[in-house]
């Protein structure tokens, strides 16, 4: 058996020689945890070139790319704040909605590929934020469950609370069973022959069944009636 | 970046970990006041054996650095009980407690406050003064003929030539351990121990680089290397080893337990050398050659090949911990930010580093400007990237 810290899914090599201010933590628990000065360059189109650099903590669990690594910003150069997007309990940084990374994991399953395309957008919006104040570059979604409701609206191409809700019981139920429900979209016929069903399959790639089904649980908890709520998720999703 | 600046800047590092000036000599007139004190045989009982007080450990090797976040120094010292004891007259217990109560006379008449506090193979005295030193004493005597001679055998068969392999052997002691099966019983088959052969071992590979040591012989006006205490022999392979110890300190500063112990880097790290001058050739050679098989590690002591100093790491508590695992990620950091210090073309990154991973404060002013100005990749960020969202 290879070392943990060199197993090829990690990538946690490759990963050092691009970020070398970047280090290797001691292992707990079988997981890797790396450290340091996190440098790096990024442009885009609208906002120009970001060259910056924050001292983080990463702490990729052995399940990865199948679980998100969390990661965390030492100096306190990132506010601990709502708008900043630093989860409070923990001051893990959120990158953006659990599914969505996982999806955008899914295409490059490697702690390159995680850094390149959820890390780095994130710091550099922020990095733009604390010297430019503003919005953030990419755009932010709302706090807590709705923005994952809405996220997830975006990313099935749906509509609606409802249709998100029962997308997300139909990806805790077994396949065969889901493809004889009616669809969700509303479309009049059964999920196996709408072309959501497509979507559905790859997310289906993303994650165990009781994990949807836990994930519907926890968005169920989200008091509907709460007046916050509707206008919270009124810009992407109607309820 | 030219090797001769990069083996200034590693110079500097060492230095900047190197015990403060005085520690050694400090740590050597401690000993040898205990020593003195327990051959006064109107006060000690043990003066009527012989007893000779050495330093051992990192104290003994030369390869102390500079404390990191911990309260005191770790000088370790073997009591050798020379003549009148075996393992047939006294048992392991009556040994420990005949020093013991020397120790504790001691400490009364050099009125140190704490109270001689027991260990499973020594005793520690603590000394609360500005020198920052706790003293352990281990016990021991002189290991049996017959012992030696199986000792001597082995090394031989390791691979160590047979006038070496003489000369460490004879050192062997025989040590207390109340873990011990028979340790209060009277029985030969005490654990054996040989600090004093560890270092003779430790030596011959520092004396690889004979050149070298000449010149330091000749610049400190002695005959023989072997006339100056092994710390002040100041080698690459001393100042090479203290650095790999602090980068392991700072990477184990929240984790202590998990850390990989200083007999296996010392070990691993004197058998990896292979007599280069330089600081950064010693590193480099280190490096390179330094490895562990992760199947079935295998870190046998130089003094006693029976003993694997990677049986630990098997064990139930060894697995807990992950040290197998932690080794190796210490090993492939340490070459990691070793072979950047070592291949930095930008000032700016390696003076971060050597704060980051070494805990030094590289001055500035003695090297001039950054030589070039390595930027990161840079990322283009197309597409939809996700949007930051909090839970």
């Amino acid at each position: 058996m290879a070392p943990i810290i060199s197993q090829g899914a990690l990538g946690v090599e490759e990963f050092l020689r691009a970020y070398p201010g970047m280090g290797l933590r001691p292992i707990r628990d079988n997981r890797v945890e790396l450290e340091g000065i996190f440098a790096f360059s990024a442009e885009s189109d609208k906002h120009g070139r970001v060259t910056d650099k924050f001292e983080l903590k990463i702490d990729i669990p052995n399940t990865f790319p199948k679980e998100l690594p969390l990661v965390y910003e030492l100096q306190g150069r990132i506010p601990r704040e709502d708008r900043y997007h630093v989860n409070p309990t923990d001051h893990s940084l959120c990158l953006g909605s659990p599914l969505r990374l996982l999806t955008i994991l899914a295409g490059v399953p490697t702690l390159t590929g995680f850094a390149a395309r959820c890390l780095i957008p994130y710091l550099y919006a922020v990095s733009l934020k604390l010297d430019r104040g503003g919005e953030f570059a990419f755009g932010e979604l709302p706090h807590g469950r709705r923005g994952e409701i809405v996220d997830y609206g975006d990313l099935l191409g749906l509509g609606t609370v409802n249709q998100v809700m029962k997308t997300i019981s139909y990806l805790g139920m077994k396949k065969r069973r889901a493809n004889k429900l009616p669809c969700p979209c509303q479309c009049g016929r059964r999920l196996g022959v709408c072309a959501l069903n497509s979507r559905i399959r790859r997310l289906r790639q993303l994650a165990e069944r009781a994990w949807f089904r836990q994930l519907l649980l926890d968005l169920s908890r989200i008091d509907s009636s709460k007046a916050g709520f509707h206008s919270a998720v009124r810009s992407g999703l109607r309820v | 970046m030219s090797g001769s600046l990069t083996d200034e800047i590693l110079t500097e590092l060492a230095q900047a970990i190197e015990i403060p000036d005085g520690a050694y000599e400090a740590a050597d007139g401690r000993y040898q006041d205990l020593g003195g004190w327990l051959n006064d045989d109107s006060k000690s009982q043990s003066a009527r054996y012989q007893p000779l007080v050495s330093p051992q450990g990192s104290f003994r090797l030369g390869t102390v650095t500079r404390l990191w976040k911990r309260d005191d120094y770790d000088l370790d010292v073997a009591l050798n009980l020379q003549e009148g004891i075996t393992t047939k007259s006294v048992t392991q217990y009556q040994l420990k407690q005949l020093v013991g109560t020397d120790l504790n006379l001691y400490r009364a008449e050099r009125q140190i406050q704490e109270k001689l506090e027991e260990k499973h193979r020594c005793w520690r005295l603590k000394y609360q003064d500005q020198l920052q030193f706790h003293i352990d004493t281990v016990p021991c005597i002189p290991q049996a003929g017959d012992v030696k001679a199986i000792i001597q055998e082995r090394i031989i068969q390791a691979g160590t030539g047979p006038l070496l392999a003489h000369d460490i052997a004879s050192y062997a002691a025989a040590i207390t351990d109340d873990r011990h099966v028979s340790y209060q019983r009277i029985s030969d088959d005490w654990y054996t121990s040989n600090p004093e052969g560890y270092a003779r071992w430790f030596e011959s590979r520092m004396k690889m680089a004979r050149g070298l040591l000449e010149s330091r012989a000749l610049q400190a006006r002695v005959g023989h290397i072997e006339d100056l205490p092994a710390y002040r022999w100041r080698t690459p392979l001393q100042m090479a080893i203290q650095i790999l110890k602090r980068h392991r300190d700072i990477m184990y500063e929240r984790d202590l337990d998990r850390k990989p112990i200083s007999i296996i880097i010392t070990t691993l790290a004197a058998q990896a050398y292979r007599g280069a001058f330089e600081l950064s050739a010693t590193l480099e050679e280190i490096l390179r050659n330094m490895q562990v098989d992760y199947v079935s590690p295998q870190i046998l002591n130089p003094v006693d090949p029976r003993e694997n100093f990677a049986d630990r790491w098997n064990t139930p508590d060894g697995r807990r911990l992950q040290l197998k695992e932690n080794f190796h990620a210490w090993l492939k950091q340490a070459q990691r930010d070793l072979g950047m210090l070592l291949s930095a073309s930008d000032y700016g990154v390696l003076r971060e580093h050597a704060q980051k991973r070494f805990g030094v404060f590289v001055k500035e002013s003695a090297y001039g400007r950054p030589t070039a100005n390595q930027s990161p990749a840079i990322h283009v960020i197309r597409d939809a990237p996700p949007k930051p969202w909090r839970r």
